[in-house]
């Protein structure tokens, strides 16, 4: 299955370009390759107006400027898609896939700028007859920006009032050269498949046994390949520091029972996959709230706060034990007969601020003993 | 019959342990997989409640979603089921900035968002939310 490389959703469509004879002979989105890898296909999200004629087809530029900005393509075309008729378009949007056969499934490189651009010069059709391109117009935020080449030169939609939604895809495929060899593939149905564990010695470094066949081999990550550290450190969220054995594996998948790592399997047959992210523990930390409610004052409440100083907003989540009960999720409310008591969270790019708040007829004391699960994920939000 | 583990330890502890707190990854234990993430900007209507927004997930199975809004204009992220906090006292309680992040919810097409607006003027919050695990 191919595997997105970089992608702006079509739920955040809401205007169009249209496209016919004489249009921009060339108009496109820049994108970010990720972790890079081999060219699968792109998805941009088109209809047909009326009765278009002509091809489409998407080109793969390098790209420069600042992107998100000023960004253009530049040089010649990288890497030319597959072609369908601009005819067989729907006349509602949709997202029309298109691959990258033989020699144009280049490889993209790792976190490098590139233009995935409509062929729009191969568009034909006049009066009613015309593609559309779907794109977002109202503040969006796709990282790269929009180009169009007229007048014999490219030009950016600058200030980044416009993006286009749209895929990248690269391969899915292990090489040989890049990964575990289908021997060694982790499957706990296979009944002769390694079994390895890497455990730290007191001194901090891990040592690493293989207990299976030497057919569980394994050779360094080819440049497409996301490296995979099981060295351990003091934080799990710290980097492993160079004294510690580090494995670089192609992709990494470990199956759930039953099911085979092999084959381009769901991830809902997986337990885990280098493909996909996974949450990165931070810390745990208490947070106790007390306080004692004045049935004089009609809301009674009590904060706390826990300082992460990432300087992002964290994923986190939260659970509270209100006058020592279970643990709920938070923000969560409840009520008593007289009275109503809730509990909220607030993240800030340096702290998580915690609250317990009660409102009725009330003068106990209540306690709000808050859980706090800080990840390092990044909610790039802003 | 064999049983093939993989196992990371933590620092100081063994890969023979049977404790799974004593692991970084073990394969006896599904992690969570973050099929997806994204971030959906959305222009709440002025003075209505209960607005629904609704993204498409692309998955085949219907999956856990967990989501944090923020509002433009306001430098903190707050989750569902709670009011974005404006103020706070401690015999006055939290006082709202007038947007609620009622829940967020999955089917077998679509992630939907619902948030309330008390304001008289339009509010932009954007969602990031996270597609996880499978729930059926």
């Amino acid at each position: 299955m191919p595997v997105i490389l970089d992608s702006y959703s079509e739920s955040n469509q809401d205007n169009s370009f249209t496209f016919q004879t004489g249009s921009p002979s060339g108009f496109g989105q820049s994108f970010d390759a990720g972790g890079g890898g081999v060219l699968n296909s792109a998805s941009l999200y088109l209809k047909k107006n009326g009765s278009p004629g002509g091809i489409i087809r998407f080109f793969i530029y390098a790209h420069t400027g600042t992107y998100g900005d000023t960004g253009v393509p530049t040089g010649s075309i990288l890497a030319t898609s597959d072609q369908i008729n601009a005819s067989a378009l729907s006349t509602s949007f949709a997202l029309v896939n298109l691959t990258f056969s033989g020699g144009n499934k280049i490889t993209l490189s790792a976190s490098t700028k590139y233009f995935l651009v409509l062929d729009t010069a191969s568009i034909t059709g006049s009066g009613s007859d015309s593609v559309g391109v779907g794109e977002d117009a109202s503040s969006p935020t796709a990282g790269g920006n929009i180009a169009s080449f007229f007048s014999g030169a490219w030009h950016a939609f600058t200030g980044s009032t416009q993006d286009l939604p749209f895929y990248v895809y690269r391969d899915d495929a292990v090489s040989p050269s890049s990964s575990l060899s289908p021997s060694s593939s982790i499957s706990p149905s296979a009944s002769d498949s390694p079994s390895f564990s890497v455990s730290p010695s007191s001194s901090g470094s891990p040592s690493a046994s293989i207990s299976s066949s030497p057919s569980s081999s394994y050779s360094p990550s080819a440049s497409n390949s996301p490296s995979s550290s099981v060295s351990p450190s003091s934080s799990p969220s710290s980097s492993p520091s160079p004294s510690h054995a580090q494995f670089e594996l192609g992709i990494m998948r470990v199956a759930k029972d039953g099911k085979s790592a092999l084959n381009n399997p769901a991830p809902t047959d997986l337990k885990f996959s280098s493909e996909y992210g996974t949450l990165k523990y931070f810390t745990k930390q208490a947070v106790h709230v007390q306080f004692t409610a004045d049935p004089a004052v009609g809301v009674n409440s009590g904060k706390g706060s826990y300082s992460h100083n990432l300087n992002y907003y964290p994923y986190c989540e939260v659970y509270v034990s209100v006058n020592g009960g279970d643990y709920e999720y938070c923000p969560f409310a409840g009520s008593g007969a007289t009275l109503l008591y809730s509990a909220n969270v607030i993240i800030s790019k340096t702290k998580i601020d915690v609250y317990g708040e009660v409102s009725g007829i009330d003068s106990s004391v209540w306690t709000f003993d808050f859980l706090i699960f800080v990840f390092k994920n990044d909610l790039h939000l802003s | 019959m064999i049983h093939p583990e993989f196992k990371v330890a933590k620092i100081g502890k063994r890969a023979d342990s049977t404790n799974p707190n004593d692991f970084i990854f073990h394969s006896d234990y599904n992690t969570f997989k973050i099929i997806r993430e994204d971030t959906k900007q959305i222009t709440l209507a002025a003075s209505t409640s209960d607005q629904s927004f609704t993204v498409p997930h692309n998955q085949i199975f219907i999956p856990l979603i967990t989501a944090y809004a923020i509002q433009s204009g306001i430098a903190q992220v707050f989750l569902p089921n709670s009011v974005n906090i404006d103020s706070w006292g401690p015999k006055l309680g939290w006082t709202s900035t007038g947007v609620r992040f009622n829940y967020v919810k999955s089917d077998a097409t679509n992630i939907t968002f619902n948030f309330d607006n008390s304001n008289g003027t339009t509010i932009v919050v954007s969602v990031r939310f996270f597609v996880l695990e499978v729930v059926n």
